[in-house]
């Protein structure tokens, strides 16, 4: 259980206190934990979550931000009691959970300085928030019993208090579980009082000096010191020093350390984004999907996925031909019956309450859907009359809409003569009549050429930046996804196989991979024992052998010797930089197809 | 605590939506002369060959006219009525085969609405084209028995006819969703005409066996009907069971293409 507890002491539920057992969801949808309904508030904006004795908060890409002491969040971070969190007008604090054995002291507040290392407490005392809170917030608890076994003495005060911008250790199991150890030095852990700094003197599997946790860059490494039993990072025994990523596992003996790296360094305060402009009274332009089925026979083309988008954000939504993508669009859209599961769309369910649906949701289908018989004016007229948009706007709706996307020249000439181009342009145009407030683009750039993708990429921004719109984008091409989402959901055979920021995703995979293509077929099984050595062979996209490297093998060139050691000839050697075909790829074990082609392969002139 | 949801504005009237898509349909059906123009040549074609070869068959006892145009020129309008068929199911087997279906289906427009005012462009060509016939007939020497008020009730039945086979085409349209199947149409009912009485009166009939298809074949009554107000003038029988079996198909059709349309063009 954590030490600490949250406090609403500005906005709505102010003087509620929660304590964060569980992982808590922050934000303005009705799933959320603690609902805060502000309109610079997102549906799902933030998560709290329990760590040890402790709790973390992580931003969830939240539209305006979630900000700790003043400094916007990025990523994953620790919170300590005194800490004050602001989600859109809404103050929390974090507070110890015990009573205060000694006299409170302010409240945290916006620091004027960097975040200060965990081994000093911090220099100035905090300022008390935006809105005072009814109780001043408590101190720590009491160091308890546990801290003897710890030889750092920042920590002698300060049990479950660290600064997260520093990498730390969360003692999950043993005997000093609920642990937080910072790592801004070096940190021995060991049985052995006077060789270890973190003690596990209750442990037989522990030698007397076990293993080092060494700051590194950002994050940290682990290095076993020639111990009898072994450190193991996610269940691998390590022999040589290892970089640990957020998440990692470590045992050591019965204790397991969790490592908590911050997804990125904290950056210093800026200011609040425009909030994305909602139109009251209505309903969030969001998209909520749990345990969607569709089924043709046998056959489920999707295989009960789970997604949310925020109002405002881009979503892509990448896979193979066949993945289930286009199938996910039908069922949203309510063109095709759900199966199983639910989804809603602004808040209306696409089962029972299609027209409300099909009135909010603008859809521009994977073919444009065109007459050719008649021209964009016609098109466009028609659209409208359907949509319902009254007869007094229509004039003017169609010729801004017919200006943006640049076809005023040609809205008179039927549809026939239009290039790729002009079509999907016009059927962005059309899906746009009745101003939806969710847009569904179903592989909007496929055949097109790089200046008609271009121009329509920056169409969709626009549109989400300014109109404040929701885009779900389908597509088979890495770089829209990259350059377009702010997320990234990739469907493979149905499911959901990663999502996440395309960075998050690349993240994930962190490490590059080297292929190597063996001039004669025979040798691939003797370059994968030498690329074994390197890393974790992976599948390769082409008839070669792939290894993703482990951390600390950066050079190309020792695998280079490694191989030419071994006498084999190679007619290709590649590093790659982990991109989302390297994601699709760990995730799925092949490549996305399509992954190498440029989205102007085979393009139609503008 | 949950945000509030306010339910959209759900389309514009009904009556508005069919005037919207009639008026494409209009549009795009009368912007392909290369599919109207054919349909209007082979009838009149027909009618200039079977009224030259069919001369003969006037001086048979008991043939109703002395003009085997006036007696063919029935035929030529439920036969240039029957290209409404392939002119409303292919548009609509296009639609849905381009995906446009889609398009107006995500809109809040009625699914029926969607259908049935597909068949507005088909019903102006056909209409136009029933009096081409007409004034292409009477300019041959075509008299009307009924008068004038049978010229106007003749060019009614003509459009019933090709509400008809319009909605043929439609059903077959939505059931196939093929342009191919529904061109195939056009072969059976060629066959159909010719094995019902358009060339001949069925009492005049010889063969038994021809007789019996012709009184079974649905055209027969369809052609009898237009022909009587040519020929015998007010003809209660003929004009009744053509016209119950025209509406009566009318009726048939449209539901069966609607009923189709809404299982193969599913939407919640």
């Amino acid at each position: 259980m954590s030490d600490v507890t949250i406090a609403i002491v500005a906005g709505a539920e102010s003087g509620r206190e929660l304590r964060v057992e569980k992982s808590l969801l922050v934000g303005r949808g009705p799933g959320s934990d603690l609902v805060i309904p502000e309109p610079d508030v997102s549906t799902r904006h933030a998560r709290l979550t329990p760590s040890g004795s402790a709790i973390s908060i992580e931003d969830l890409e939240s539209t305006n931000g979630t900000f700790i002491n003043g400094e916007r969040l990025t990523g994953t971070r620790l919170l300590q009691a005194g800490d004050v969190i602001q989600v859109g007008t809404t103050t929390l604090e974090v507070r110890a959970q015990k009573p205060p054995a000694d006299p409170p002291k302010p409240p945290a507040s916006p620091p004027a300085d960097p975040p200060k290392p965990p081994a000093s407490p911090p220099a100035d005392p905090p300022k008390p928030p935006a809105s005072p809170p009814a109780d001043p917030p408590k101190p720590p608890a009491s160091p308890p019993a546990d801290e003897a076994r710890l030889n750092l003495p920042g920590l002698q005060l300060t049990r479950a208090r660290v600064i997260p911008t520093l990498p730390t250790l969360v003692l999950v199991t043993g005997q000093l579980a609920g642990t937080n150890v910072p790592v801004g030095e070096q940190v021995v852990v060991g049985r052995d009082a006077a060789l270890a700094d973190v003690i596990l003197d209750q442990d037989s599997d522990v030698s007397r000096r076990h293993a080092t946790f060494s700051p590194s860059g950002d994050g940290m490494t682990v290095q076993d010191l020639g111990s009898t039993n072994g450190t193991f990072v996610n269940g691998q025994r390590i022999t040589q020093a290892v970089a640990l990523a957020r998440g990692d596992q470590v045992q050591i003996g019965e204790t397991v350390i969790e490592v908590l790296i911050a997804a990125q360094p904290v950056a210093a305060a800026a200011p609040a984004p425009t909030p994305i402009p909602e139109v009251k009274g209505q309903a969030p332009n969001s998209i909520e999907v749990k345990g969607l089925v569709k089924q043709f026979g046998e056959h489920r083309a999707v295989d009960g996925i789970d997604l949310f988008v925020s109002p405002g954000e881009i979503y892509g939504f990448l896979g193979p031909n066949g993945a289930g993508k286009s199938t996910t669009v039908h069922m949203l859209t309510t063109l095709l019956p759900v199966s199983g599961g639910t989804a809603r769309i602004a808040g209306f369910d696409v089962m029972k309450q299609g027209p409300q649906v099909r009135s909010t949701i603008g859809v521009a289908l994977q073919a444009a859907a065109l007459d050719p018989q008649l021209n964009s004016w016609e098109h466009m007229d028609l659209q409208m009359a359907l949509q319902g948009v009254p007869s007094s706007e229509r004039k003017q709706r169609r010729e801004e809409l017919i200006e943006r996307v640049g076809l005023t020249q040609r809205a008179s000439r039927r549809v026939s003569g239009y290039s790729g181009g002009m079509k999907r342009r016009l059927d962005l145009a059309l899906a746009l009549v009745h101003r939806p407030r969710v847009l569904f683009l179903d592989e909007p750039t496929t055949g097109l050429d790089p200046q008609s993708r271009t121009a329509l990429w920056e169409e969709v921004s626009r549109l989400v930046k300014e109109e404040g719109m929701t885009v779900f984008l389908t597509t088979q091409y890495l770089e829209e996804a990259d350059v377009l989402a702010d997320r990234v959901g990739i469907i493979d055979r149905g499911e959901i196989v990663a999502e996440g920021t395309p960075a998050q995703l690349k993240a994930e995979i962190g490490r590059p991979t080297v292929e190597v293509t063996p001039v004669e077929g025979t040798d691939s099984n003797a370059v994968s024992d030498v690329l074994g050595r390197f890393g974790e062979l992976v599948s390769a996209a082409h008839r070669g052998v792939a290894v993703r490297l482990r951390p600390g093998i950066d050079d190309l060139a020792d695998v280079v010797r490694a191989l030419d050691a071994q006498s084999l000839k190679v007619a290709n050697v590649e590093l790659h930089a982990p991109s989302l075909d390297d994601v699709f790829l760990v995730k799925t074990g092949r490549s996305l197809e399509g992954a190498g082609e440029k989205p102007d392969a085979a393009a139609e002139p503008a | 605590m949950s945000t509030s949801v306010a339910v959209p504005r759900v389309s514009s009237s009904v009556a508005g939506q069919v005037r919207t898509i009639a008026r494409r349909s209009i549009a795009r059906t009368l912007r392909q002369p290369a599919v109207i123009i054919p349909n209007m040549l082979f009838p009149l074609f027909m009618l200039a060959v079977l009224s030259k070869a069919g001369n003969q068959a006037t001086k048979i006892p008991g043939f109703p006219t002395k003009s085997y145009i006036t007696f063919v020129l029935g035929a030529t309008l439920v036969q240039g009525a029957t290209s409404a068929a392939t002119l409303a199911g292919g548009l609509l087997a296009e639609d849905i085969e381009g995906g446009f279906m889609n398009r107006m289906l995500l809109t809040p427009a009625s699914k029926s609405v969607l259908i049935i005012a597909q068949l507005a462009g088909v019903l102006i060509v056909g209409f136009l084209q029933s009096i081409i016939f007409l004034l292409v007939g009477l300019a041959f020497g075509v008299t009307v028995k009924a008068g004038v008020g049978g010229a106007l009730v003749l060019l009614a039945i003509a459009l019933l006819l090709v509400l008809l086979f319009g909605s043929i085409g439609l059903f077959t349209a939505a059931a196939a969703g093929s342009l191919a199947q529904v061109q195939a149409l056009t072969g059976l009912f060629i066959a159909l005409m010719f094995l019902s009485s358009m060339l001949m009166p069925r009492n005049l009939i010889k063969h038994e066996w021809f007789k019996t298809i012709a009184t079974y074949n649905p055209f027969s009554y369809l052609v009898e009907a237009t022909r009587s107000l040519l020929v015998t003038g007010w003809d209660g029988q003929a004009l009744a069971l053509g016209i119950g079996i025209a509406t009566g198909g009318v009726i048939l059709a449209l539901f069966g293409a609607v009923i189709v349309l809404q299982r193969t063009l599913e939407r919640t």
